[in-house]
């Protein structure tokens, strides 16, 4: 298996519905990083001395630099920042056509739009895609791998 | 396509003589060129001449996943003959020195609404020559430099 490569990582935001999405890659962003772990519950018992945990929550985020270029995509983003809508966001860690590729997709709330304008540097706000509770209760966040050319859903 | 970095810095010489000579509005035989001189020309050199060169062009970084940073250095050259049979006075050099903040004016871009070829900004404009001493004491010259360094977003 060819090693992973982040410049080959592709976002995507949903312009469809979520049952019949249409992917749109954002690639005026550079860095982006996916949080993804599970809250634990401690079921430890005296069966052993081990502390011994069961999965109850997943805590899961996007972050992703987002370059301020006055495109598509920038302003769709901040438009829904400000207005707290929705944005249906798939991170992947290859394209959404290539078998193999893996990664999350969920009706997000951008909370957090970070601005460092310091002197020296190029306009980039820091994004946060957060969870939000679902428009529709099928439409709750998804694992995402492409088969057959297609991404596949799975409910977390 | 990504942008050919040669052939960009190319436009770039060209539009920043175009700016040089947009602000000066020389009067022959006073020019800004792209031309370069040799030693016979310097000889007898006649008005004040502005010499534009490419200097170098590279891919700073990657700005996002579909776009580069790129950078396109040029390097501007100010040489005019003291034509009289006495030796350069202050003030013949101290005109000449001044005349710098021409150039300076022309090519230091900052405002978006000013960038050259809609898309490059000045990173650095330094005046790394000011009077070269030897040329003005061995043939009369005056000679200046000018280093400026231009960035823009390219596709990737």
């Amino acid at each position: 298996m060819a090693v992973g490569l982040g410049i080959n990582d592709k976002l995507y935001r949903n312009t469809g519905n979520f049952g019949t999405p249409t992917w749109v890659e954002l690639d005026g962003v550079s860095d982006v990083k996916v949080n993804s772990s599970w809250d634990t519950a401690d079921g430890s018992t005296r069966r052993g001395r081990v502390k011994m945990m069961e999965a109850t929550q997943q805590n899961l985020t996007l972050d992703a630099k987002l370059l301020v270029d006055g495109g598509t995509d920038y302003v769709a983003l901040a438009a829904a920042y400000w207005a707290r809508s929705t944005i249906d966001v798939m991170c992947l860690d290859g394209g959404n056509t290539t078998n193999g590729s893996e990664g999350v997709r969920f009706e997000s709330l951008i909370t957090k739009f970070d601005e460092d304008q310091g002197l020296g540097s190029i306009n980039f706000r820091d994004v946060t895609f957060t969870p939000r509770v679902p428009s529709v209760s099928t439409n709750v966040p998804k694992s995402v791998l492409v088969t057959a050319g297609n991404a596949v859903f799975t409910t977390i | 396509m990504a942008v050919q970095l040669g052939d960009r810095l190319v436009q770039v010489c060209e539009a920043a003589c175009g700016a040089v000579t947009t602000a000066w509005e020389p009067a022959e035989p006073d020019e800004c060129t792209r031309d370069w001189v040799t030693e016979e020309d310097l000889a007898t050199l006649e008005g004040r001449k502005v010499f534009v060169l490419p200097g170098g062009a590279k891919t700073i970084d990657r700005l996002t996943r579909g776009s580069l940073l790129n950078e396109y250095a040029v390097s501007i050259r100010v040489i005019e003959r003291y034509t009289d049979r006495d030796r350069p006075p202050a003030v013949w050099i101290d005109e000449r020195v001044k005349f710098l903040d021409t150039i300076l004016g022309a090519l230091d871009i900052t405002a978006a609404a000013s960038y050259l070829l809609g898309s490059l900004w000045t990173e650095t404009i330094e005046v790394t020559e000011v009077c070269d001493l030897t040329e003005l004491m061995v043939r009369k010259l005056f000679y200046a430099e000018i280093e400026v360094a231009f960035r823009e977003k390219a596709a990737a």
